[in-house]
C-alpha cells in the first residue's frame, strides 16, 4: 500500500481511537468514578451504622430538653425578684398590701455568694502545672433584708406565708413578733429577716445551649449584678 | 431474455475462450470460442481485440448486469504457478517464503509490487520411508496482464472477483486429490498424470507423500488439435476426411486413442490406423514429458514399481492411460474418470483456492482500506456504544446510588442528631440535678416560721397572752423564744395554762424540745399576771411548703422522681 493512503488510513484509525479514548476518558470515567467514590462513601456509612441509631425517641430528648429548659425557665423567674431593689420592693408592697399589713421597714443588708463550688472536670484540668484556677460551676446568691411590717397577728403570718410562697425562693430567717405600741389594739409589730436566694441556673444553660432549640426566656444571671463576695 | 448469472468463470488462453455460468454452484451453461491466430498475449491491446467474443459468449449465455461476478482463469504468458514442498518441521511463514522464493524464480516479473498467492494445500501422511513434508502453491500473475484483464472483463460489463492462474488450481486439486486418495500402499510408487484441455500435471506420491509435482505442458487440446488434419481413409485412398473440431471433441471422448483395428465411426468409417499416426505424435510428447519427469523426479527404485494413472478430463478419453502406460513403461493404474469434475471452472469452484483469487493491487488495497475503514467505523461505533452504555449504565447506578447515599446521609446527620440531643440532655439533666440539690439543700435549711407561729396561734390555751414571739434560725438549730404572761385569775390556774402550753407545744412532732424560763408575778395590762419565758426548739429540716414544691418541679423535669429517660 502506498504511503499516502496508508497515512491517511492510519490517521483515521487514530482519529477513530481518540474519540473513543476521549468520549471514554471525558464522558464515561468522570461517572465512573463519582460511582466509585458514592458507593465508597455508602459502603462506610453502612459499615458506620448510620442511620442504625435505635432504642432512642429523638422526640423523647427533645421535649426533656425542653422541660429542663421551661424549669430553667421558671427558676429564673423566680429569680428574677432579686434582679433590683425597685423589683423586690414592689414585690413585698404587694404582698403587704393583699395580707392588709402596713410595711414599716425595708432595709437591704448584704447580698453573698453561698458556697461556690468547682466544676470536677475544671478541677481535673487544673491539676496541670500552669494552668488558670478553676472557675465555680455555679453562682448562687443570696440576699438578705430586714423587714418592719405591722398588723393584725393572722395578717402578719399570712404576709410572711406569702414571703416564702410567692417571692421567689425567700426564707424567713428570723421572726420577732411583738405587740404595736399604737394602732388597734391587737396589732403586732412583726420585724423580719428574710433570705432570698437566686439559684446560678447558666449550668443548664450551658448543658441546653448545644440542643439549638428555644432560647432562654430569661438571661438573668447573678454574676451580672452588683454581689458582694 | 437476459438473465442475470450470479457467477461467472472466464478461461483465458492464448488459443481459446471459455465461459461457464453457475448457478447456485453448478454448472448452468458453457459457452466458449476458439482463436484463429492464437494471442501473442493479454496485453490491454489484444483484450481489447476479443472483447467483442466475450460479449457474444456472454449473449449467447444470456448474462448482463455489473452484478454478475466473474472469475478469470488465465492461462499462458503472465501467470504462473508453482508447487512447493517444505519440511512439516519449518514454521508455515518460512515455508509461504520458501514457496514465494521457488515463485519468483519461475516469474519473469517482479514479485515486490505484483499479487501474489501463497496458500498451504496439505501435508503428507506420516509414513515409515518418506519426508513428511507441507505442500503448498504459490502463484501470481503480471500486475499489468491482470490490470488488463480487470479491464477488460469490467468493460464487458460485469464485476471482476478475481484471476487465477490455471496451473494453480490445477495443482491445488491434484496435489489435494493425491494425498486425499487412500490407494498409495506402503513403499510402492503411483503416478497420476491430470490432464485438462490445455495441460497438465504429473504427481507422484509413495507411501502417502508427494514426492514428484510437474506441470507438463500439453493438454487434450493437442489431441484435438491432431484429430482436425486431414485423415486418409485407407492408405491408398485418394481423398482425405478433415473432421470439425466439435467431433473431434466428441471423438476423443468416446473413442479415445482407438487400437489400429478398430473402427471409427466417421463417414466414411474409418480405422483406427488411420487416426493413429497423427496421435501418435502428441502421445509421443506427453509420454516423453513424463518419462523425463519421473526419470529425474524419482529414484530408480521408485520407478521401477511405479504406476501411471490418469485424471483430470484426461480420465476420460479412453485407453489413453494405457496407451500413455505404455510409453512410459510404466502398468497403467485404474482411473477415476467418473468422479473427476468436467472442467477447471467447476474445479476450480470445489476448492478452497477459490477464496484467494488475485487482484489488482491498487484494487486490493482499495478493498483493504474500505475493509480497515469500515472496520474501524464499525469498531469506532461498537466502542462509542459501549462507552455510552457505559456511561447511561453508570449514570443511573450514580443516580440511584446518590439518592441511597442522601438517605444515609440524612440518617447519618439524624443519628448525629439525636445522639447529640441525647448527650445534650443528659449533661442538662446533671446540670438539672445539680440545682434542684441546691434548691432543695438551701431552702430545707431554715425553718417554716409562719408555719409555726400559726400553729402556735392556732394550739396555744386562749387565756396566753404573748408579748414578744422571737424566732431565730442558727447554726446549731432554729429556736423560738416565747415571752408572755397568763393573767392571773381567781382560780390561780394559771401555772397550769403555762404548763398547758408548754405541753401542747412538746407534742407538736415539730419541735424538739421545750423548755420554761423564767417565771414571774407581774403587773400587765390584764392586771395580775404570771409572766413566763419558753423556749422551743425545732426540728432543724423542716422543709417548708415552698422548697417542697419547687424541689419537687425541678427533680421531676429532672426525672430524678419521675420514670427513667435517656
Amino acid at each position: 500500500m502506498s504511503r499516502q493512503p496508508k497515512r491517511n488510513l492510519l490517521a483515521e484509525c487514530a482519529i477513530a481511537v481518540l474519540v473513543c479514548g476521549a468520549a471514554q476518558y471525558f464522558v464515561a470515567q468522570p461517572v465512573s468514578r463519582s460511582l466509585a467514590a458514592v458507593r465508597d462513601r455508602v459502603t462506610q456509612l453502612g459499615a458506620t451504622g448510620a442511620g442504625g441509631v435505635t432504642g432512642v425517641d429523638a422526640r423523647a430528648v427533645s421535649g426533656l430538653i425542653d422541660d429542663i429548659r421551661s424549669a430553667a425557665d421558671r427558676i429564673d423567674e423566680r429569680n428574677a425578684v432579686l434582679r433590683g431593689p425597685s423589683a423586690l420592693l414592689d414585690e413585698l408592697t404587694r404582698a403587704a398590701e393583699a395580707c392588709s399589713v402596713k410595711l414599716v421597714e425595708v432595709r437591704p443588708l448584704q447580698t453573698v455568694a453561698i458556697e461556690p463550688k468547682p466544676d470536677p472536670a475544671a478541677a481535673a484540668a487544673s491539676a496541670v502545672p500552669g494552668a488558670p484556677p478553676p472557675a465555680p460551676a455555679y453562682r448562687d446568691l443570696r440576699s438578705t433584708c430586714h423587714l418592719t411590717v405591722q398588723g393584725s397577728y393572722g395578717a402578719v403570718l399570712a404576709f410572711a406565708k406569702s414571703l416564702s410562697e410567692q417571692i421567689g425562693f425567700t426564707q424567713v430567717a428570723s421572726l420577732q413578733v411583738t405587740p404595736a405600741g399604737d394602732g388597734p389594739r391587737d396589732a403586732v409589730l412583726a420585724q423580719m429577716q428574710v433570705h432570698q436566694y437566686q439559684f446560678d441556673t447558666q449550668p443548664v444553660r450551658r448543658a441546653t445551649a448545644n440542643a439549638g432549640h428555644t432560647p432562654p426566656r430569661s438571661a438573668a444571671s447573678p454574676s451580672m449584678q452588683g454581689v458582694q463576695p | 431474455m437476459p438473465v442475470k448469472a450470479h457467477r461467472l468463470v472466464i478461461e483465458l488462453s492464448p488459443s481459446c475462450l471459455v465461459v461457464t455460468r453457475f448457478d447456485a454452484g453448478v454448472v448452468a451453461d458453457v459457452a466458449s470460442a476458439r482463436f484463429d491466430t492464437p494471442l501473442s498475449g493479454f496485453t490491454p491491446s489484444v483484450l481489447d481485440g476479443i472483447r467483442a467474443t466475450l460479449e457474444g459468449l456472454l449473449a449467447e449465455l444470456r448474462v448482463q448486469g455489473s452484478d454478475t461476478q466473474a472469475t478469470v482463469i488465465l492461462s499462458g504468458p503472465g501467470a504462473a504457478a508453482g508447487a512447493h514442498s517444505s519440511p512439516a518441521g519449518v514454521t508455515p511463514g518460512g515455508a509461504i517464503h520458501s514457496a514465494r522464493l521457488s515463485l519468483e524464480a519461475i516469474c519473469d516479473w517482479p514479485l515486490d509490487n505484483a499479487p501474489v498467492g501463497v496458500l498451504p494445500i496439505a501435508r503428507d501422511r506420516a509414513g515409515k520411508s518418506s519426508l513428511n513434508q507441507l505442500h503448498l502453491v504459490a502463484f501470481s500473475i503480471n500486475p499489468d496482464v491482470l490490470e488488463a484483464v480487470d479491464g477488460w472483463v469490467t468493460a464487458a460489463g460485469l464485476t471482476f472477483n478475481g484471476a487465477l492462474p490455471s496451473d494453480a488450481v490445477r495443482i491445488y486439486h491434484a496435489v489435494a486429490q493425491a494425498l486425499k486418495s487412500g490407494a498409495c500402499a506402503e513403499d510402492r510408487t503411483d503416478a497420476v498424470l491430470h490432464l485438462d484441455s490445455t495441460a497438465g500435471l504429473l504427481v507422484a506420491t509413495k507411501s502417502g507423500s508427494i514426492t514428484l509435482v510437474r506441470p507438463i505442458t500439453i493438454g487434450l487440446e493437442a489431441l484435438v488439435d491432431a484429430l482436425l488434419r486431414p485423415i486418409r481413409p485407407a492408405p491408398d485412398a485418394a481423398q482425405t476426411v478433415a473432421i470439425p473440431r466439435g467431433q473431434a471433441e466428441r471423438l476423443l471422448r468416446s473413442v479415445g486413442i482407438p487400437t489400429p483395428d478398430a473402427v471409427v465411426p466417421l463417414d466414411p468409417p474409418v480405422r483406427g490406423t488411420a487416426l493413429l499416426p497423427a496421435l501418435q505424435q502428441v502421445l509421443q510428447r506427453i509420454g516423453i514429458e513424463v518419462k523425463q519427469s519421473l526419470r529425474f523426479g524419482l529414484s530408480e527404485s521408485d520407478r521401477a514399481g511405479c504406476t501411471l494413472g490418469i485424471a483430470g478430463m484426461g480420465a476420460s478419453v479412453p485407453r489413453l492411460g494405457t496407451v500413455l502406460a505404455g510409453l512410459v513403461g510404466a502398468p497403467a493404474s485404474a482411473s477415476a474418470a467418473d468422479d473427476e469434475p468436467i472442467g477447471i471452472a467447476e474445479t476450480l469452484l470445489s476448492l478452497p483456492i477459490a477464496r484467494h483469487v488475485l487482484l489488482p493491487v491498487e484494487q486490493v488495497e482499495r478493498r483493504t482500506r474500505q475493509r480497515v475503514r469500515t472496520a474501524a467505523v464499525v469498531g469506532g461505533a461498537m466502542a462509542l456504544s459501549l462507552v455510552a452504555f457505559n456511561f447511561a449504565s453508570d449514570r443511573s447506578l450514580l443516580t440511584s446510588s446518590q439518592t441511597q447515599l442522601d438517605a444515609l446521609s440524612a440518617a447519618s446527620k439524624q443519628a448525629e442528631r439525636t445522639a447529640e440531643a441525647q448527650s445534650t440532655a443528659i449533661a442538662a439533666r446533671i446540670a438539672m440535678d445539680g440545682l434542684a440539690g441546691r434548691i432543695d439543700s438551701t431552702l430545707s435549711s431554715g425553718t417554716d416560721w409562719p408555719s409555726f407561729l400559726a400553729f402556735l396561734a392556732r394550739t396555744k390555751p386562749d387565756a396566753v397572752k404573748f408579748r414578744e414571739i422571737n424566732c431565730q434560725t442558727e447554726r446549731e438549730g432554729s429556736t423560738a423564744r416565747l415571752n408572755g404572761y397568763v393573767p392571773w385569775s381567781e382560780d390561780r390556774t394559771a401555772s397550769d395554762t403555762v404548763r398547758s402550753l408548754i405541753d401542747t407545744l412538746s407534742q407538736c412532732p415539730l419541735v424538739q424540745n421545750v423548755r420554761l424560763g423564767a417565771t414571774s408575778k407581774s403587773l400587765t395590762a390584764d392586771g395580775e399576771s404570771l409572766a413566763f419565758e419558753v423556749e422551743a426548739r425545732l426540728e432543724p429540716f423542716w422543709k417548708s411548703p415552698v422548697a417542697a414544691k419547687a424541689s419537687g418541679e425541678h427533680r421531676s423535669v429532672a426525672g430524678v422522681d419521675g420514670e427513667a429517660r435517656p
